[in-house]
């Protein structure tokens, strides 16, 4: 009788688990999340954010980046266009930034992916460019005067933003030789060639196609072709 | 003084002896070893965020320890009616007060240097094996600065739950408003320094600027967003700034504590 | 021992305690005897301090120890070591612990396992051994029989015999009478806050119990 009893036990409880199982296999509700119209960075997201990191932003921001990570490895399995992913990311490297200014992947990310890959030149400037307070680095202020310069097209706000990279404490000589040409108004395909390759190696492989495809594009585009037959001297290092 | 000490040390007795401390120590010890695996997946500067989550694990810790052991320790005592027996020892409301604070705070010291330990070690098995990837140098000693520095708004918060219990009828009007209190500990600073940005301010009506400031100053500031980003990054913190850091907690937590007894003196303890 | 003017207590409109005067010296048991809501703890809790009187004042002089009635005790400790507490605290040699427990005939092995797994009777005799260390001059005990059954209570009734011929003054309020009469000297009648009559116990008789019982059945009964 006893083990009758138990026996009809642990067949209720399988068969509970049975119907856990399957439901989990059928229930699955669509991601509300990935919509570009709910994900608008605003001053008051900043507000939100900061309210809820309180003591730890530094977490929030490691959180935000490793968001940025799934939505990049999300967004190269889709095919076609892909447009609500870039909003996705710049909502993210916002809220990264505003948590932890001084987070350098942030930067990296930003022109990585927000640049290079997704074409976002306005916001990815205005993201690197606000690095200035936070970072003793060159590096972000040096991305941005080169995106402003070459994608932009806006000379002005490169040569301000290289101006600032160059008073930073650890300006190397690209940063000094890029501003010097930019002011000169002596940049080209080559120099601009020079630059992504050294920004190559700021990013792990994974997330370094964006700057691939746009040195092939360059390599591929007529300015460089024709500059490559005027054999123009290249620049000091 | 002389029934101080041995309350201090009952106090300290027991709350180790409940199974939820040991638990706690033991998770403690174990926790900073599991960090390492969530700040694997990050590109360069690992040893920030291994920090970040050393330090958020150690907020929730402490906070564990205040809602889960001191809280029901102080509350039970007052509403149930445990302090009768100490306070009539004869015991004096005060050192009463006293006691039982410093003895939680003695009882929380374990537990802190077991995590503080244990994540140093982590640290330095992470420096060794992700040399590459450290952008911030000897983590250990600015973990270890950082530690007590976030330490430090909870003795501050501790008293703010005395203060609370010696005015409240039980515990769950103790936990309600202790987490109300440190809700708004947690959220605020960091919404004020938002504020202070100009794209911010100008959406943000001014007087809610002064009300969110004038509630602020009432509260312990648990803010050390700050301190762990700043140590975090490997930057350096000013010395004035850390004494004032550390002096107003301790007097904050001191004035909690006085007002405290003043209230627990007043009231009738049927 | 103990001297008590014109203690009272008020909650807003209600005096849950007024008017007491009391006295007890040394080796005297005083009873309390009252029905529920009398005012007996809030008595005794106004004496020690718990309570703020609203009117009068206690004196309580030498050491003294107080049983409450719902003695609650932490729970993740033993018996032995909040005993050793006491002592610690009290300057009193350590080995008195262990004699407290073991006349409230606690074993070894119930001594030393967290409170919290003990019964409502060995909680009991928990807090009065707790009240008993330290050999107090004064025992303030507030429903001292509750939670232990007959055979207990005789045994409690003996301990304290024993203390009060050692000089210990007892105040013991109860609504037990056969307990209160083999005990004490005397019995104060308390009802709606006031104590109403005090009664000398000559015989400790059973006859003595049924007139006392008559006597408080007759004073609650009166219009406070």
């Amino acid at each position: 009788m006893r083990l009758a009893a138990v026996a009809g036990q642990i067949a209720v409880a399988c068969l509970l688990l049975a119907i856990v199982a399957w439901g989990r296999s059928v229930s699955h509700f669509p991601s509300l999340v990935g919509a570009s119209e709910t994900l608008h960075w605003s001053p008051n997201q900043q507000l939100l954010d900061r309210a809820w990191a309180g003591a730890v932003p530094g977490i929030a921001a490691d959180v935000a980046v490793l968001n940025i990570f799934n939505i990049y490895a999300r967004a190269r399995s889709q095919h076609g266009s892909n447009a609500p992913w870039r909003d996705q990311l710049y909502f993210e490297l916002r809220s990264a930034q505003a948590m932890d200014p001084y987070f350098r992947d942030v930067y990296r990310l930003t022109e990585g992916l927000l640049a290079y890959e997704a074409q976002r030149w306005k916001e990815a400037v205005d993201i690197l460019a606000s690095s200035g307070p936070w970072l003793n680095s060159a590096d972000p202020l040096l991305a941005a005067s080169f995106i402003a310069h070459q994608y932009m097209h806006d000379d002005k706000l490169a040569i301000r933003l290289a101006y600032q990279a160059i008073k930073k404490p650890n300006a190397s000589q690209l940063t000094i030789g890029f501003a010097t040409a930019l002011i000169r108004k002596r940049s080209g395909c080559k120099m601009a060639l020079l630059f992504l390759e050294t920004r190559l190696r700021t990013l792990p492989e994974q997330y370094r196609q964006g700057i691939l495809l746009r040195m092939q594009r360059l390599r591929q585009s007529k300015a460089c072709i024709e500059e490559e037959r005027r054999q123009v001297p290249p620049l000091p290092e | 003084m002389s029934r101080t000490l041995p309350l201090v040390t009952l106090t300290f007795r027991e709350i180790a002896s409940q199974r939820v401390y040991r638990i706690l120590l033991g998770v403690l010890l174990l926790v900073p070893w599991l960090m390492l695996i969530p700040a694997s997946l990050f590109m360069f500067d690992i040893g920030k965020v291994l920090i970040d989550l050393l330090f958020t694990a150690l907020h929730a810790s402490l906070l564990i320890f205040l809602f889960f052991m001191a809280a029901p320790l102080i509350a039970r005592d007052i509403e149930q009616g445990s302090c009768h027996i100490f306070l009539t020892l004869p015991m004096r409301r005060g050192r009463y007060l006293s006691a039982r604070f410093v003895g939680l705070i003695v009882a929380l010291m374990p537990l802190f240097a077991a995590y503080a330990l244990s994540a140093s070690l982590t640290l330095t098995f992470a420096e060794s094996h992700w040399a590459a990837f450290y952008v911030a140098p000897h983590s250990v000693p600015l973990f270890d600065y950082g530690a007590a520095l976030i330490l430090m708004p909870y003795l501050a918060l501790t008293a703010v739950l005395f203060l609370i219990a010696a005015a409240a009828t039980g515990l769950p009007e103790t936990m309600v408003f202790l987490f109300s209190v440190w809700l708004l500990c947690w959220s605020l600073p960091p919404v004020l320094g938002a504020l202070l940005q100009a794209e911010v301010a100008a959406k943000t009506p001014t007087w809610i600027g002064t009300l969110l400031q004038t509630v602020n100053q009432l509260l312990p500031d648990l803010s050390s967003s700050r301190i762990s980003l700043y140590l975090a990054h490997g930057k350096k913190l000013g010395i004035e700034a850390v004494a004032g850091y550390c002096l107003q907690h301790l007097a904050y937590a001191l004035l909690a504590m006085m007002l405290a007894v003043i209230l627990f003196k007043r009231r009738d303890l049927t | 021992m103990l001297k008590v003017v014109e203690l009272g207590k008020r909650y807003a409109e209600h005096w849950a305690v007024r008017d007491v005067h009391l006295e007890i010296a040394a080796g005297e048991a005083v009873g309390l005897l009252g029905a529920n809501g009398a005012g007996k703890s809030t008595l005794i809790k106004s004496m020690l301090g718990l309570v703020h009187a609203t009117t009068g004042s206690a004196e309580l002089n030498g050491p003294y120890a107080y049983l409450p009635e719902q003695p609650q005790l932490p729970p993740s400790l033993s018996a032995l070591s909040l005993l050793r507490f006491k002592c610690r605290a009290n300057h009193i040699p350590p080995d008195q612990a262990s004699a407290a427990l073991a006349e409230v005939r606690l074993s070894d092995a119930d001594i030393v396992r967290p409170l919290r797994q003990y019964s409502k009777g060995m909680r009991q005799r928990a807090s009065l051994a707790f009240t008993l260390c330290g050999d107090p001059g004064l025992m303030l005990l507030d429903e001292p029989m509750s939670g232990l059954d007959a055979l207990g209570r005789a045994q409690m009734l003996d301990v304290f015999k024993r203390r009060k011929e050692r000089g210990t003054a007892i105040l013991m309020s109860s609504h037990i009478v056969s307990d209160m009469v083999q005990l004490c000297d005397r019995v104060l009648i308390m009802a709606h806050g006031r104590i109403c009559e005090s009664v000398t116990i000559v015989d400790h008789s059973l006859a003595e119990a049924k007139a006392l019982e008559s006597r408080l059945a007759d004073w609650t009964e009166q219009q406070p």
